[in-house]
């Protein structure tokens, strides 16, 4: 019973680990889009907040300034939050503690003294050793506690809400809310907002009456960016704040994710919908406009919030929907984003200060700046960082400069002992069910390594759905399936899979060759083309048209497709079917060649004799059940009843009483009996009737077996 | 026979680890290539997309004009170019991706492909490529013919319309791949040329809408791709070319997220 519970909940302990990888991939985007954001703001036109203007403005910068200055920084601290809560959760207070302070606070400090006269050197060289203007207009008020945080006030506010939850997570836990009820109530009330298609409106709400609330509010320019003082803005602090609590409430029902994954599509629509509105308000150029009416202002602050929150979830959604599995690729650039951000700003603006003067098109001043700016960038993190101490101080780990030779040895022999006699694809209690059909109901089956297994069963026994789950083509109601320990989902479990479908058309205008050419790009290692064909006895069907073929020649074409991977499994749906005798003993001998070399296979056939000839073990389904599973052999002796035939004038009703008798029946002159001991059977019928003539006794072949087995299953 | 390895060296896929990113590079080309081929040899798709928009381009300017032509501030001969060269990015993009995907769903193609190792976007890929290749080239042909009729547009600018015809034929692969998603092969014709004739006769490629229905052009991604490409003639625009660009991407966007969502869930 334990563990069973146990069993059922290690998927959703599994997950978890996907979604931080996306989650992980986001922050990082957004932090590389700030790159992005800086780099843009030298050409927006009449911009003057930005010290180095480029001499060839562009609306479409202005336009992507827009668009990410709406998102980046709600979706950076909705990350934050979450982060927060599972760091404080796993490790406790005081290690949250320790980790914070180095990670955040000591980077907000050393960043703040290293950067920052590099900023201001930068700016002073390019603005020719001019101070800065004065700004045009009324001058507002130095705000209290002014200080010029510069780009990396996004850690000192992240600093100051460490600081705040703590403290609140203490209270929550002792005396406000020592029950957890109102916590639950919290939960069920973020259920319900995520849930519905205006969850950006809800979310915005607190920002929206910050916005109507401040002052001099510039909508063009959005949530304030809170690096002049040491107390932020009323706007920025309530959107921060609020994305920072979402996201540690979203960390108390991870399901809530897979909503947002669900949703993602939505969210976006609505995010474009919502932007192009506040565009069409606020104009496609910078404005420094504030002189707006109450009610427009109103409508443009719940048009901005839940735009900046739509793209939230939208970006969310997205990045687990498409971002979930592990990448090495994308592990790489989050790892270098937060040194990128610190450290992109003096790049960004001595490239501005030197080419706002040249006489060239944004088109092409821009994308030579981000792609010198980010090869330089990257490529201090790979010599500087990642593999020193600030890496470690950034990141929490140092890497091995030798660590792709490392990984190589020390990741074999976990991996060998993995497969030992692990099973290379599995379902456990697989459910599906489509409408008001129960396909699989309860399935757990499993292929060894070196194995052909045989499915067999009815027409609509779950044969076809249960290796639909294990290929990753549809997802199971609950339980799992995995390939090679893996989600089927993950494209480097199918790279050991190859695969041989009922019931597929290929392109037909192509040849075999071009079929088998294009399926071995998705391989590491593939075998050649001609290799293939050769294995599969097609190289004379290779230069033809496939839909030129007869239907058991593009059978063979579809089996070379499935073997030119050179997958260690295969999944061969009715292969023979249509093939003619020799062609069926051809594929045979090349199954069992495949066999000897080590590969697995999965059949599923109608022919038992295919499965005979070929299986070491059999699984027989039935109503998406299993209900045998062994060796031919075994699933043989699982009915051990024999048939017995003979002329006898002995009455059934007698015989039918017998011990090991299960039915005896009387068809004319002739006895059927079908009996778990035929020897003593029969030496009992000889006894009683001397005169018994034409015995016959037969033993069940894999036929009857299993047609017994699905008819007691039915 | 027995040289051929059958199951690689080491049969445990999951330690091989990641495909080298040149791999990965290679599959996608192969993929566009194999699309392409796949389209030129059915000469039934790829010539009438080469070949009518330019022949009824030349066949309107030479004939039909008549003396609208002779009015300058109507820059008829600018919107006849844009006007064709647009039909002409349209067609390959909607039917090649309406009917195309519609027949390898039916075909379980498609659901082959998602169980084999196919580098996730490698089947969009392949068929955006073509799609844009043959609007490159339709494009091209448009180009040439216009120059040899002396239309009076700077080379940078043709490259640029060029360009914007390339690139704009994505929001019409993203509706193809809509309809691809939800109709079976046998009705993908019709569904297809539902959406492309409206969208030729309705998006003032060619002529005004009547003052009472002209605001239905706003939902056509045509209308906003001939915008761009007459703003890049030099033809005075009715809106911004910022907001023309967010429609089409907001169009693309939405139905590619939408076709995406069904083909995830279907297959």
């Amino acid at each position: 019973m334990t563990t069973a519970a146990l069993d059922r909940s290690s998927p959703a302990a599994v997950a978890p680990g996907e979604r931080l990888h996306a989650l992980d991939a986001l922050r990082g985007f957004a932090l590389l889009c700030g790159v992005v954001l800086h780099a843009a703001m030298s050409y927006l036109p009449g911009f003057d907040v930005w010290p180095l203007l480029d001499r060839s403005p562009s609306t479409t910068l202005g336009v992507t300034f827009f668009v990410i200055h709406m998102f980046r920084m709600t979706t950076f601290f909705v990350i934050a939050g979450f982060f927060a809560r599972l760091l404080v959760e796993r490790r406790g207070v005081r290690a949250f503690v320790r980790n914070r302070s180095l990670r955040i606070v000591v980077p907000l400090v050393v960043g703040w003294l290293v950067f920052f006269p590099m900023i201001v050197a930068a700016m002073w060289w390019g603005m020719g050793g001019q101070p800065p203007r004065p700004p045009v207009g009324a001058v507002p008020a130095p705000p209290a506690l002014a200080f010029p945080l510069g780009h990396l006030w996004f850690l000192y506010v992240l600093t100051l809400l460490y600081a705040v939850a703590l403290p609140v997570r203490a209270l929550v836990h002792s005396t406000l809310d020592a029950s957890g009820r109102l916590r639950a109530r919290l939960d069920a009330g973020l259920r319900v907002v995520i849930s519905g298609p205006w969850a950006p409106f809800v979310l915005a709400v607190p920002l929206v009456l910050a916005f109507v609330q401040a002052s001099t509010w510039l909508p063009w320019s959005g949530i304030p960016t809170p690096d002049q003082s040491l107390i932020p803005n009323l706007p920025a602090a309530v959107a921060f704040s609020v994305a920072f609590l979402t996201g540690w409430l979203l960390h108390r029902q991870v399901a809530l994710l897979s909503t947002i994954e669900r949703h993602w599509a939505l969210h976006a629509a609505s995010a474009t919908a919502l932007t192009v509105a506040c565009l069409s308000m606020a104009g496609v150029t910078p404005s420094g406009q504030t002189g707006w009416s109450g009610e427009r202002t109103a409508v443009y602050a719940v048009l901005y919030a839940a735009g900046g929150w739509s793209w939230t979830l939208a970006l969310i959604g997205s990045a687990l929907r498409f971002f979930a599995a592990e990448s090495p690729t994308r592990r790489y650039v989050s790892d270098a984003s937060y040194w990128i951000y610190l450290a992109h700003l003096p790049v960004v603006l001595v490239l501005q200060a030197a080419m706002k003067d040249l006489p060239l098109h944004w088109a092409v001043k821009f994308p030579v700046q981000l792609l010198v700016a980010m090869a330089f960038l990257f490529a201090t993190y790979h010599w500087l960082v990642r593999f020193t101490f600030i890496g470690e101080l950034l990141n929490g780990t140092r890497h091995r400069r030798t660590r792709r030779h490392q990984a190589a040895e020390v990741s074999l022999p976990p991996a060998a002992t993995a497969t030992g006699d692990a099973p290379l694809a599995q379902l456990i209690d697989a459910r599906k069910r489509f409408g008001a059909v129960t396909a699989l109901d309860g399935l757990s089956l499993d292929v060894r390594p070196g194995e052909l297994l045989a499915v067999l069963g009815p027409n609509g026994a779950g044969k076809s759905t249960a290796i639909s789950l294990l290929l990753g083509l549809q997802q199971a109601d609950s339980g799992t399936a995995t390939l090679f320990g893996r989600s089927p989902d993950d494209i480097e479990a199918r790279y050991g899979v190859g695969v041989m479908m009922q019931e597929v058309t290929l392109a037909l205008e192509m040849t075999a060759r071009q079929l088998i050419a294009l399926t071995t790009t998705y391989y590491p290692s593939p075998m050649s083309v001609d290799d293939a064909l050769e294995l599969t006895h097609t190289t004379e069907l290779a230069d033809r048209a496939y839909g030129k073929l007869s239907s058991g020649q593009k059978r063979q074409v579809q089996f070379a497709l499935a073997v030119c991977g050179r997958p260690a499994l295969l999944f061969l749906d009715e292969p023979t079917v249509g093939l003619d005798v020799q062609a069926r003993e051809t594929l045979w001998a090349t199954i069992r060649l495949l066999l000897a070399q080590g590969a697995s296979i999965v059949l599923t056939t109608h022919y038992l004799e295919e499965a005979e000839a070929l299986a070491s073990r059999v699984a027989v389904l039935a109503k998406g059940r299993l209900v045998a599973m062994g060796t031919v052999d075994e699933i043989r002796s699982v009915v051990s009843r024999k048939r017995i035939s003979c002329l006898s004038a002995l009455p059934a009703d007698d015989i039918a009483t017998w011990a090991s008798v299960t039915t005896a029946t009387r068809a004319g002159d002739r006895l059927q009996i079908v009996t778990r001991d035929a020897d003593d059977v029969v030496r009992r019928l000889l006894a009683a009737d001397a005169s018994l003539r034409d015995l016959e006794v037969q033993r069940a072949g894999l036929a009857e077996a299993f047609t017994e087995i699905t008819q007691e299953a039915a | 026979m027995a040289t051929i390895a059958l199951t690689s060296p080491r049969p445990t896929p999951h330690v091989r680890g990641t495909m080298p990113l040149r791999r990965v590079l290679g599959a996608y080309l192969v993929e566009l290539q194999f699309e392409t081929l796949r389209h030129l040899k059915a000469p039934a798709f790829a010539l009438p997309f080469l070949l009518i928009p330019i022949v009824l381009y030349l066949f309107f300017t030479a004939v039909a004009l008549g003396d609208v032509a002779a009015k300058p501030e109507l820059h008829v001969d600018i919107r006849m170019f844009t006007g064709f060269s647009i039909t002409g990015v349209m067609g390959p993009a909607l039917f090649a991706f309406g009917m195309a995907v519609a027949i390898d769903r039916d075909f379980a193609l498609l659901r082959l492909k998602r169980a084999l190792p196919m580098p996730p976007m490698a089947y969009l890929f392949g068929k955006m490529g073509m799609a844009m290749l043959f609007s490159g080239l339709v494009m091209l042909m448009m180009t040439i013919a216009a120059s040899l009729k002396g239309l009076d547009i700077s080379v940078p600018r043709l490259a640029a319309i060029w360009a914007i015809g390339v690139v704009g034929t994505l929001p019409f692969c993203a509706i193809g791949l809509f309809i691809g998603s939800r109709v079976s092969g046998r009705t993908a014709p019709a569904w297809v040329n539902l959406a492309y004739l409206p969208m030729t006769y309705l998006s003032g490629l060619f002529f005004p809408m009547p003052e009472s229905i002209r605001a239905i052009v706003l939902a056509s991604p045509a209308f906003h791709l001939n915008q761009l490409a007459l703003q890049t003639a030099g033809v005075q625009g009715i809106m911004p070319a910022t907001m023309h660009v967010a429609a089409l991407a907001g169009i693309t966007v939405l139905f590619a997220g939408l076709a995406a969502r069904r083909v995830a869930r279907m297959g």
